[in-house]
């Protein structure tokens, strides 16, 4: 079900990044885009186009989008409605939160399934930084720890060692909203007074669309990225040392998950396996090649995804089992189901952080023809016996009565 | 007590043996036979259990049909006289015989 959009910019760009079913278009959308410098020089190889919200023009032209203007009203000629279709027909979104939300991003947020807060946050953690920023005041921004931030996508080696540094939104997340970094405690909307979720949220769609909902722009520009923080203490003596943050390093991680350079698996061509008619009992041999993008070498490599499963259903999975791998080919040998009919076998793997795979196959189950059935069974000779037997009686019997009737016979004449 | 009881059997057999026609005393011995083997494939089935359960059918038919069959030859070569219908002794036999080719035939059949 992947949407391969086979885009000749693709064999014309210089040097291909993010996955070939994709072009490389980056529509970004900011009002400030001189603080993004850093941000977007990480993605110089992508074709990005910067924006001011009215301007927005030609949407589905572009693979992936960043929404970084949360008090625009209007995005060009383009609603809502519009933006979903954007996510529904797979291109990759991210929005930012902020200071006031627009209706239209707090709507765009509430159709894509996260629900934003209405205010920025808070936390009683106090903490100083040595940045300068009018916006931030002290205490309007929030410090998670390294720990609270989710090691995402599956392609971060490192886990993060820096806290990470939030202004703006919170999000109250569902359950299959994937929370990447965890508030610390007590951190609540300001306005409202709600204890919030998450401060990033992160989500994929069944198309394998990906979103991710930050805070604020402020969380991407060169000033959060440069500044250090640490926790203040009322003794002077205890105040721990200045400390660099997780920022930089983690909403680019983010950022080449959204644009599916990291964590995109793929089946490489088609299963392979025995397609003829099957008959009850036989063994079906079924093998799938996966492989993943690898955006360093700018390749498909093959990977081996351990707990990739088959399921040979109608209607209920009569068997689903765990796929053995070597070197990308994942096989699985297995007895057919004791059924005849016509059966499904299908690969559905959906795995937090990689791209859904999606695959079913038919196959026709026949029951035993009568040629096939066992004969001579070692089993039954004892009753083949019994048969033969009164095969034998029978035959004695009758000669023996002809015979005594014979003689009665000739007795009564004479 | 176990000796009252052979002695009832003894008697009752020489009784029966007495009302039989002269031509059927032999019959006897088969209908035993048959019994027997209707026993030895129940006994069988026990023992092995369900598996080849059409072979068990098929054994266990062909053996209480041929015991049901012997034993109608048998009545009816005794009544032969005192009966509605005057069947000759010849016509009684090749009923029997036919009858059962038809059931060992469809017998073997069921055994698969």
């Amino acid at each position: 079900m992947h949407r391969f959009i086979l885009v000749t910019l693709a064999l014309l760009a210089v040097a291909v990044c993010s996955a070939p079913y994709l072009n490389q278009k980056v529509l970004c959308v900011t009002e400030d885009e001189f603080t993004l410098k850093e941000y977007l020089a990480e993605f110089d190889k992508y074709d990005i186009t910067v924006s001011l919200p009215e301007d927005v023009s030609d949407l589905y032209s572009y693979s992936h989008v960043l929404l970084l203007a949360n008090d625009a009203d209007s995005f060009g000629s383009y609603s809502v409605e519009d933006f979903v279709k954007f996510f529904d027909k797979g291109g990759n979104l991210m929005i930012a939160g902020g200071e006031e939300t627009s209706d239209f991003i707090f709507d765009l947020a509430n159709e894509l399934g996260v629900q934003m807060s209405t205010s920025i946050i808070s936390s009683p953690n106090y903490f100083a930084g040595n940045f300068d920023d009018d916006d931030m005041p002290e205490k309007t921004w929030v410090v998670a720890q390294p720990e609270d931030v989710f090691a995402f996508p599956v392609g971060l080696t490192d886990t993060v060692q820096l806290p990470f540094l939030h202004y703006g939104s919170g999000f109250f997340v569902e359950d299959n909203r994937i929370n990447l970094v965890i508030p610390p405690e007590g951190s609540i909307d300001v306005e409202e007074e709600d204890e919030v979720d998450s401060l990033m949220v992160a989500f994929q769609g069944r198309n394998s669309a990906r979103l991710v909902l930050i805070g604020s722009q402020k969380v991407l520009t060169d000033n959060i990225y440069n500044a250090e923080v640490r926790e203040t203490a009322t003794d002077m003596n205890k105040m721990r040392p200045w400390a660099g943050n997780s920022n930089k390093y983690y909403t680019v991680q983010i950022t080449k998950w959204l644009l599916h350079e990291v964590g995109v698996v793929q089946m490489n061509g088609k299963p392979v396996y025995d397609e003829r008619v099957y008959i009850v009992g036989e063994e079906m041999d079924y093998t799938v090649n996966m492989r993943t993008w690898n955006d360093a070498k700018n390749e498909w490599e093959p990977i081996c995804l351990s707990d990739m499963q088959l399921s040979i259903r109608m209607v209920d999975p009569f068997i689903r089992k765990t796929m053995t791998c070597k070197g990308g080919a994942h096989n699985l040998v297995t007895k057919l189901p004791d059924r005849y009919g016509v059966f499904t076998m299908e690969v559905d793997y959906e795995h937090v952080g990689l791209t859904n795979v999606r695959h079913t196959d038919e196959v026709v189950i026949r029951s035993l023809p009568h040629t096939h059935f066992m004969r001579f069974i070692k089993v039954a000779y004892p009753y083949y016996a019994v048969v033969i037997a009164c095969m034998i009686a029978v035959i004695c019997v009758f000669c023996l009565t002809l015979g005594h009737l014979q003689t009665e016979k000739k007795k009564k004449v004479e | 007590m176990l000796n009252d009881l052979k002695d009832i059997a003894r008697e009752y057999s020489e009784k029966q043996s007495m009302q039989d026609a002269p031509g059927t005393a032999h019959l006897n011995k088969y209908i035993f036979l048959f019994a027997f083997l209707a026993a030895f494939t129940i006994l069988c089935r026990v023992i092995i259990g369900d598996f080849p359960f059409n072979a068990f059918l098929g054994a266990l038919f062909c053996s209480v049909g041929c015991l049901t069959l012997t034993v109608s030859l048998k009545i009816q070569l005794n009544k032969s006289e005192s009966s509605e219908f005057k069947f000759k002794p010849s016509r009684i036999l090749a009923d029997f015989f036919i009858v059962s080719v038809l059931l060992i035939f469809i017998s073997i059949s069921f055994l698969g």
